[in-house]
């Protein structure tokens, strides 16, 4: 595929490097000659030096014709009118990075207008990391659809849940109080089933369930499986992940502090983030770290800029207390040596941006030319989650979904409107503009008028 | 430096040029004149050499950098030339020092020959000599690069190496791709000469011969009297228009293929080259018709004259050595700057004359208005600085190259325009310069050092200095 990468710096360079691996056609463009220069000399890539934003510059890369556009520049003004101007000139799907919390209200609106695909705020995907290895410890894995607003947990079945052995039309009634999830999809012996209400899940099944974050969490504390019980996090460094993660972390009803040095922006975390405590001081003094109560901490998370800082405040937490340490490390090249020193929770904010734009694109791949907005393959492939938006004449609108002809083996899991995640049931219909998550095991699905007749 | 790398690249460069010695060895089997053995000897030879060297140094890293990249591109030049000689030492043509310089010649598209009684070789023999032409015109690295999957990609440095021109732009992502489209702009040319050449009356052997050589602006032929042998003014007019256009930079006939034609026509370089090809032929055949008598004659062969200096291939139609000192040096001087970067010719590239004058208008607007900031560009793109600056220090090595070369050509007590235009030829890949050296005479007469000095120049020409330069520093060789 071709592709564009707009903005060459860390997370270009590393997107580039593992593109070209994955044999496509990668062309960058960047500001600096002195970067692309670098570029030309240990990737295959073609490079043109200009401004994302510029007409000219775009033409000349060839946008035209570009399958998707990856906009990584410094700036995330630069990065939305460039996916702009690249959808107008005629790229196919365009992946913008946008990091500043204040966009964050406005994202919804914003890619609708400027016709970004996909948002990537590596910050926000990282604390969304970190929570849920400090949230759903056990999940073997989680994707997250409709710009996060909703997970699909995968998590494997031990046979003592109260949802195991009773057909699942029987749970809710049973246990009125249980959040609403879907399950979506069970894999037993190899084979992927699409559950219906008679079915009843066993030990060893591995469950796909799907629900908004919020929702999956308060199903899974309310079954018993929030095991690990995060009530109390440490975080050091008012980073811009810090500010994410101790949002979602406030949500989900954990007592968070963060802990800065520099008194602006604690000032301003406090402004921002009204639930957590936030303390001015050094991080790495471990008296404060004391005082502030890393003893009984349930995680430690080491947030701050640099590296050094994190792991040996990391460390020391991880030798003098019982707490899940989690610690930011940018460079590629350690993590086997902390591992090695009992650090196992590392995490790299341009790992993770950079697996979850190679995911996209590899989606992307399967998808060129549908109107799927986002792909995942489940269960090796067997079964497939796509997300479809309602286009405003399609002839299903507000009929609900017991009264809509859907193919076998497929299922509507979610329904987002207006920046909500509904879990449909029989009587809810599909709105336009809506976006719509279906599982199905068939493949070759291009638009949701091909599932819903 | 990574030596195991440049020796194992090396092996398999040798491998390919191996390979490409079996259509010669097809072509001498075919008729028969008693030289195949000479090609299978060489053949053997050079895998004795290649599998070795491939066999035994296995690098673990494949990473080329700028220095490995020059010294593949020294080496892998200097001694494909050594190697690629063999079958005409192992026919019994001429020595191993003269065969050297011959495939040198060829593979940097001189066209310079160290023969004296072209016409005798065999069929097989005129078939590699040209063929090293088309080889050496399109360079075989890249070619070598774009065919093997462990260098992929990172051949950018050997494309910078190999490639003419002041800077190497690729036309699409990935670097194979773009050598594929280069070598098939290069085919399809080729091929077209070839049909054109036979429906105006060549033999199919004479026509592959020639528009290999015309492909490469090389300038072989199996004539001694060179193109003007077969008086046939169709194939003048063919030829002369092919060597004009494989002086064209190949980045233009892929925007036409793509149909960016505003792209193609906005080259300021290809202007500047059809530009001076115009008014040189225009003033040189005024300047002839006192000595042809006529004006179609003397436009004949103005017209023929000019392009084959200046796309550096080294064809003759007419004895130009003959003609009026204004005609004569004025093909001496076009012969300096050559035809377009990105093209098979020599010289130092229209590109770098287009930047050079413009850098000299810059320096005298600068001397009464000095405050102002002048940035230069080309093709409407802001030319970095850097670059700017490696095109006045190659320049200026190039001239200084030519004065050395002149001063040590003239060891040989040889007139001062024999010296000065043997040395300028050489190092412009062109072939025939004045006097002994001129378009019926020959390098023969040069004894054994400096014909392997004119080699090494023929070399520095072809690959604009740099690789030739770094195969005598000592420090690109250390380790680390």
């Amino acid at each position: 595929m071709k592709i564009l990468i707009v903005g060459c710096g860390k997370l270009g360079m590393l997107l580039a490097e593992k593109l070209i691996e994955e044999k496509h056609n990668v062309t960058i463009i960047d500001r600096d000659e002195a970067v692309l220069d670098k570029c030309l000399e240990t990737l295959d890539a073609l490079t043109v030096k200009g401004s994302g934003v510029s007409l000219q510059t775009l033409q000349e890369a060839d946008v035209m014709h570009a399958e998707i556009v990856i906009a990584t520049t410094m700036s995330d003004e630069t990065n939305m009118l460039c996916s702009l101007t690249a959808k107008k000139l005629g790229a196919k799907y365009t992946v913008a990075r946008i990091r500043d919390p204040e966009y964050l209200d406005s994202l919804p609106f914003l890619t609708k207008e400027l016709f970004i695909n996909y948002v990537m705020n590596p910050e926000r995907a990282t604390a969304r990391e970190i929570s849920r290895m400090l949230r759903l410890p056990f999940a073997a894995s989680i994707e997250t659809f409709a710009r996060g607003l909703v997970e699909l947990v995968e998590i494997k079945a031990t046979g003592k849940e109260p949802f195991a052995n009773i057909p699942l039309k029987d749970l809710y009634r049973r246990t009125p109080h249980l959040p609403h999830v879907l399950f979506c999809i069970v894999e037993r012996d190899m084979h992927a089933i699409i559950p219906k209400g008679d079915f009843v899940i066993r030990s060893g099944d591995r469950v796909f369930v799907a629900a908004d974050t919020s929702t999956i969490t308060a199903f899974f504390k309310s079954i018993g499986m929030d095991t690990r019980g995060v009530k109390d996090a440490l975080i050091v460094g008012g980073s811009r992940i810090a500010y994410y993660l101790a949002q979602s972390l406030c949500a989900s009803g954990v007592d968070t502090k963060i802990i800065e040095r520099k008194i602006e922006k604690a000032r301003f975390l406090s402004e921002a983030l009204e639930d957590v405590t936030i303390i001015q001081g050094d991080g790495t003094d471990y008296k404060l770290l004391m005082s502030e109560g890393l003893d009984t901490a349930d995680a430690f998370i080491a947030l701050t800029d640099r590296d050094e800082e994190n792991l040996l405040t990391g460390l020391y937490a991880h030798q003098n207390t019982n707490a899940k340490v989690i610690v930011k490390n940018t460079r590629l090249e350690y993590p086997d040596l902390l591992r090695s020193m009992g650090l196992e929770s590392i995490i790299n904010p341009r790992e993770i941006a950079c697996n979850i734009i190679l995911r996209t694109v590899r989606a992307r791949k399967n998808t060129a030319d549908t109107a799927i907005e986002r792909m995942y393959k489940l269960i090796n492939g067997k079964a497939e989650a796509l997300e479809f938006v309602v286009k405003p004449k399609a002839p299903f609108i507000g009929i609900p979904l017991k009264d809509l002809k859907i193919k076998d083996h497929t299922l509507v899991a979610v329904i987002v409107r207006n920046g909500h995640a509904l879990v449909p049931f029989g009587d809810d219909s599909m709105q336009a503009d809506d976006h719509v998550v279906i599982i199905t095991k068939e493949t070759g699905i291009a638009d949701l008028e091909d599932v819903i007749g | 430096m990574n030596i195991k790398l440049v020796l194992n690249f090396l092996g398999k460069l040798f491998l390919i040029e191996a390979m490409l010695m079996l259509p010669a060895l097809g072509v001498s089997i075919a008729y028969g004149q008693g030289d195949a053995m000479a090609f299978v000897y060489s053949i053997i030879a050079i895998l004795a050499v290649s599998l070795p060297l491939t066999l035994i140094f296995r690098p673990k890293d494949h990473q080329m950098y700028a220095r490995e990249a020059l010294a593949v591109a020294g080496l892998g030049w200097l001694l494909m030339s050594l190697l690629g000689g063999l079958p005409l030492v192992f026919s019994g043509a001429c020595s191993f020092i003269d065969a050297f310089f011959e495939i040198t010649s060829g593979f940097t598209t001189t066209g310079a020959t160290i023969m004296t009684d072209i016409e005798s070789l065999s069929n097989g023999l005129h078939f590699w000599r040209t063929f090293t032409h088309w080889i050496g015109g399109m360079g075989v690295l890249v070619f070598t690069t774009a065919i093997l999957p462990t260098i992929g990609g990172r051949g950018a440095h050997l494309a910078r190496a190999e490639s003419p021109g002041p800077t190497f732009s690729k036309l699409t992502p990935k670097l194979g791709d773009t050598a594929k489209i280069m070598y098939m702009i290069y085919f399809v040319l080729t091929f077209i000469e070839i049909i054109a050449l036979l429906l105006a009356g060549m033999s199919l052997f004479d026509a592959v011969l020639h528009a290999f050589s015309t492909a490469g602006t090389g300038g072989f032929s199996n004539r001694a009297l060179s193109i003007g042998a077969f008086n046939n003014l169709a194939v003048e007019i063919i030829i002369a228009v092919f060597m004009f256009l494989f002086g064209i930079n190949f980045a233009v006939y892929f925007k036409l293929f793509n149909r960016d034609f505003k792209g193609a026509l906005k080259n300021e370089e290809v202007k500047l080259y059809s530009l001076i090809a115009f008014c040189a032929i225009l003033v040189i055949t005024l300047n002839l018709i006192p000595y042809y008598g006529d004006f179609f004659t003397a436009l004949r062969y103005a017209s023929f004259q000019v392009p084959t200096i200046m796309s550096t291939t080294g064809y003759a139609t007419a004895n130009f050595n003959l003609w009026p000192s204004f005609s004569k040096m004025l093909l001496m001087s076009l012969m300096l700057f050559g035809a377009c970067a990105g093209s098979t010719a020599g010289g130092l590239k229209m590109t770098r004359l287009v930047m050079l004058l413009k850098m000299a208008r810059r320096e005298i607007r600068r001397a009464f208005q000095p405050r102002k900031i002048q940035v230069i560009k080309l093709d409407g793109k802001t030319v970095p600085e850097e670059t700017l600056a490696q095109v006045s220090m190659l320049f200026f090595c190039h001239v200084l190259l030519i004065l050395v070369g002149a001063v040590v050509v003239s060891l040989e007590e040889v007139s001062f325009t024999t010296a000065f235009t043997t040395s300028l030829t050489c190092i412009s890949n062109v072939g025939p310069g004045l006097e002994v050296v001129g378009p019926i005479g020959s390098f023969a007469g040069y004894s054994a050092p400096t014909k392997v000095f004119l080699s090494i120049l023929m070399l520095a020409g072809r690959l604009e200095l740099y690789p030739i330069l770094i195969l005598f520093s000592p420090a690109a060789w250390r380790r680390g």
